[in-house]
């Protein structure tokens, strides 16, 4: 069933317009949209912004381009749903309209990781820091030299479209990046920092620090969700 | 009515998932409601396939309460009500005026989904979904409205 599927998700796109942004209401389908629209040859998130429901990793993280998706929590809705029943239980009237949990976060991944802009020198550098720099302090030289243009030419050309300096989205990239390896894992902080290509978990530590005002260990403790 | 004192230590309650713990959600969700019902001294049953003692048949089980979540099928409704107490309904599936129901709010979600896109300069927006799922349809309400009130283009929906 997903081939004929696949394919009239194709035959609706190609009348679509670029830029798009397109809400689907699971990470399934969102999966599935991405997979249709890769091979339409659509660049996501440049052309096409997904966004999926539930952030279930599943999904979401072994996708080709690692999808956005709004979280909502499982816990809450259980207690919620245990809380009401025991007030039933006690003897309190039902409600008659149906308890609604909020949802959230959006979760970024790269699906939506975009901004606009329109001068392309830039969308590829956007790019290029989205796919390097989660895994090592990218240099401003070094993305010039990658994309082949001189390092004020770079600058000046970012500045511009994005108001702010690359090593500044670097920085933002990467502490994204932080905040959802102590999200989502459990993995202890000398681990992130080296899979982030920190020399130690306490060069990450003040890294981390200088942009969300407290420790990683606090952060994650605290379960902020969202990065500042 | 029973008071809170009487009921701990006898409370007996079931939690029905008709459907496969296939997303990390509904095992959050299903993973919850036992550990909270222990923290509390119920006795947690439901199906052996979940981790549970089974409820066995619903007219004689004698339980306290009900946590289910159920496809919509109004005979696998009236078959917990066999079990003469207060029922809880997880989910949006349509038709179930009479229990009370706790679910996400996606109509919230959408309007959530529309602000993120347009934040990004998206302002040419659509939707992925299936009208025949109650959520997706109020998922995909609260994206239209809230995509009408940020002025931004809505081109419709596809269903998949």
């Amino acid at each position: 069933m997903v081939g004929p599927m696949v394919q009239r998700l194709k035959d609706w796109l190609r009348d679509m317009p670029r830029p798009l942004g397109v809400f689907c209401c699971d990470d399934k389908r969102a999966l599935v949209f991405l997979h249709a629209a890769l091979e339409l040859g659509w660049r996501v998130p440049e052309d096409l912004g997904i966004l999926g429901f539930s952030n279930d990793s599943t999904f979401c993280d072994l996708a080709e381009v690692p999808l956005s998706s709004i979280g909502h929590s499982g816990a809450r809705l259980g207690r919620e749903a245990l809380k009401l029943l025991e007030e039933m239980m006690a003897g309190t009237p039902a409600p008659r309209q149906p308890l609604l949990v909020p949802p959230g976060p959006v979760v970024i991944r790269s699906s939506t990781d975009r901004q606009r802009c329109e001068d392309d020198l830039v969308l590829s550098c956007l790019n290029l820091i989205r796919l390097e720099a989660p895994r090592y302090p990218m240099l401003v030289e070094e993305l010039a030299q990658r994309l082949g243009v001189g390092r004020r030419t770079l600058e000046r050309r970012f500045v511009q479209s994005m108001g702010k300096a690359p090593k500044a989205e670097v920085d933002r990239v990467r502490h994204q990046h932080a905040c959802r390896l102590l999200r989502e894992t459990n993995w202890p902080l000398q681990r992130i920092a080296h899979i982030m290509g920190y020399s130690t978990a306490s060069h990450f530590g003040r890294h981390f620090r200088t942009q969300e005002g407290s420790s990683p260990g606090a952060w994650r403790k605290r379960g902020d969700g969202e990065a500042k | 009515m029973v008071s809170q004192q009487d009921r701990t230590a006898e409370t007996k309650v079931g939690v029905v998932f008709d459907i496969t713990l296939r997303t990390s959600h509904l095992k959050d969700v299903f993973s919850t409601l036992l550990r909270e019902g222990r923290l509390r001294h119920w006795k947690m049953q439901g199906e052996p396939t979940h981790g549970c003692p089974p409820m066995g048949d619903l007219s004689s089980w004698g339980g306290d309460g009900i946590v289910a979540h159920v496809m919509g099928a109004p005979e696998r409704i009236a078959e917990l009500e066999r079990a003469g107490c207060p029922l809880v309904l997880l989910g949006a599936s349509g038709g179930m005026g009479r229990h009370p129901c706790v679910w996400p709010d996606f109509e919230a979600g959408g309007r959530m989904a529309v602000d993120h896109l347009v934040s990004l300069g998206l302002d040419r927006l659509a939707f992925v979904g299936h009208p025949s799922l109650h959520f997706s349809r109020l998922m995909e309400k609260g994206y239209a409205e809230r995509a009408k009130d940020q002025r931004a283009l809505f081109f419709g929906s596809d269903r998949l």
